[in-house]
């Protein structure tokens, strides 16, 4: 095969999966919305989702304020701008730590196990047989997951900002010496609703990446034990791939002037 | 068979020329005429006819990779077929949308090959699945089904909350045939019932899927490479052979087929005209 050839074999596997992902989420989507509607399936994975992975977000947010305070710290400091440090943590963590960072870690603990619950499904013929049984595939285990990941994800980066500010806080008020009252100040200050609201309004665009990769991968797994696996890690690639594509254009969307 | 003969039966056999015909009874439960099935370039399928009758038991034998699967999946409208005509009692059912194959798949009731039961949820809920998911009866009333099918398939009530992966693969196989039967379909498609069980529990298999059959008159198609399960279950038996049958017939009848591909087949030589092609591909 020689390179011209090669370029375009690429390209149209590369046109064809997006087709394919296009139409697997048309589906998903318009099946999520019609009835018959599973609110114990949506339910479960609310809880699945977002309970589950609480812990996981907290400690990621926790840390990564404490960081970004004390890093901030010593650079601020070479400029006496130390006052500054509250506002670049809460308005970092608000806008874009918290939902990416959130979004990252759901993609690897949901998506993979999305992924690996379906494919699993998949190759052992249970969802073949959930339509033999007169139930669609796609109402019953891919529109639950997609729409509790659209309402899970926005509650898991609240939570995640919320602690996330409180990390930087902890670091500069018991190890940089400020004020409780002043780093406070300055953290709601320069804190404006839209940093909060554009942080929520993508974390839904993330939870819904995160479940249809899992989804879609899963899906059209095949071969056993190792498609599985292949399908597994391409949902959590795809899926945090996505997550900081989309992440740059919402970005732009919302803060370009 | 002179060499001759045998090398017209072969093109025959697999142009799909030389098959008895096919009862044309009104009656016809299923009926398949000229079913392609093409997965890219690979044609699993090369022009199916076959019809099974009302109430008959058809089983079809062929090799691994000879598209016995692909046949039973576009019976049951898993798999669309590329071209060709699909009849259930007598209604097209080849490209039905999504919501007009829910409304027949009722008609149906399936036994895959590896039980597929939901490992989520315990027996009581896989067998009545449909059921549930109709929001008709209450959970109660979905038990108590569910013990009375696996009383069907002679296993007890005491397993009904056990999670399907407590169950051995025998057990297994009948909680599936339970949740098949559940509904109490017209067609029942059985996908190699007793393929990976011992031969006791094979037989204990046959056996059930021959009563509960009976017991509702459905019409089913069983495909296997089992021929002792194939002769105690089949009315007729057809033989799939490249995306093609190559013989189809009354069991009685399969031990004088006159087909060397069937000879070889069910007496499972290595040497014969199935191996020839193997080695080529």
């Amino acid at each position: 095969m020689n390179f011209v050839t090669l370029i375009g074999a690429l390209t149209l596997d590369f046109l064809a999966a997006i087709g394919n992902v296009v139409i697997f989420a048309s589906t998903a989507v318009f099946a999520a919305l019609t009835p018959p509607y599973y609110p114990k399936a949506i339910i479960k994975n609310l809880i699945s989702i977002g309970y589950y992975s609480l812990p996981v977000v907290g400690l990621t947010a926790v840390f990564t304020g404490a960081v970004l305070a004390l890093q901030s710290y010593t650079g601020f400091s070479r400029f006496n701008a130390e006052s500054s440090i509250a506002a670049v943590v809460v308005i970092s963590i608000t806008r874009e730590l918290g939902p990416v960072l959130a979004g990252l870690m759901v993609a690897g603990r949901v998506g993979a196990a999305t992924a690996a619950e379906i494919g699993t499904m998949r190759v052992t013929e249970q969802i073949d047989a959930l339509t033999t049984l007169s139930t669609n595939p796609f109402k019953y285990l891919i529109g639950p997951r997609l729409i509790a990941g659209v309402l899970a994800l926005p509650f898991l980066v609240l939570i995640a900002d919320i602690i996330g500010v409180y990390g930087g806080y902890l670091i500069g008020v018991y190890k940089l010496g400020f004020s409780q009252g002043t780093y406070l100040k300055n953290t709601f200050d320069l804190l404006e609703t839209k940093d909060v609201i554009t942080g929520l309004v993508k974390s839904c665009i993330f939870g819904f990446i995160i479940n249809l990769m899992g989804c879609y991968h899963g899906y059209r797994s095949q071969g056993g034990a190792n498609g599985v696996g292949i399908a597994t890690t391409n949902a959590v690639v795809t899926a945090s791939m996505l997550i900081l594509f989309s992440n740059y254009f919402a970005t732009e969307f919302f803060f370009s002037k | 068979m002179s060499h001759k003969k045998k090398i017209i039966h072969k093109v025959k056999g697999l142009l799909n020329l030389n098959k008895p015909a096919i009862s044309e009874a009104t009656e016809l439960k299923i009926s398949m005429r000229g079913v392609h099935k093409n997965f890219g370039k690979n044609k699993v399928l090369r022009g199916i006819d076959l019809g099974v009758a009302k109430g008959e038991s058809l089983v079809i034998i062929g090799g691994s990779g000879s598209g016995k699967s692909v046949l039973i999946k576009n019976i049951i409208g898993l798999v669309e077929p590329t071209r060709g005509s699909i009849k259930i009692d007598g209604h097209e059912v080849a490209h039905l949308s999504t919501s007009e194959r829910s409304h027949y798949m009722s008609k149906f009731g399936m036994l895959f090959q590896g039980g597929a039961l939901f490992d989520s949820l315990p027996v009581w809920k896989n067998i009545s699945f449909r059921y549930l998911q109709s929001g008709k009866i209450s959970n109660a009333e979905a038990f108590d089904i569910a013990v009375s099918k696996l009383a069907d398939v002679g296993l007890g009530g005491n397993i009904a909350n056990l999670m399907t992966s407590e169950l051995s693969g025998g057990m297994q196989k009948r909680v599936s045939l339970a949740r098949a039967i559940a509904h109490e379909p017209e067609i029942i498609l059985f996908d190699e019932p007793t393929t990976g069980l011992d031969p006791i529990m094979a037989d204990v298999i046959n056996d059930l899927i021959i009563k509960c059959s009976e017991k509702l008159g459905a019409t089913t198609v069983t495909i296997t490479h089992d021929m002792h399960s194939a002769k105690r279950i089949a009315d007729k038996v057809a033989m799939i052979y490249e995306g093609r049958i190559i013989w189809d017939g009354d069991v009685k009848d399969l031990n004088r087929s006159d087909n060397e591909y069937v000879d070889q087949f069910i007496h499972g030589r290595a040497h014969g005209p199935i191996t020839m092609s193997l080695k080529k591909s």
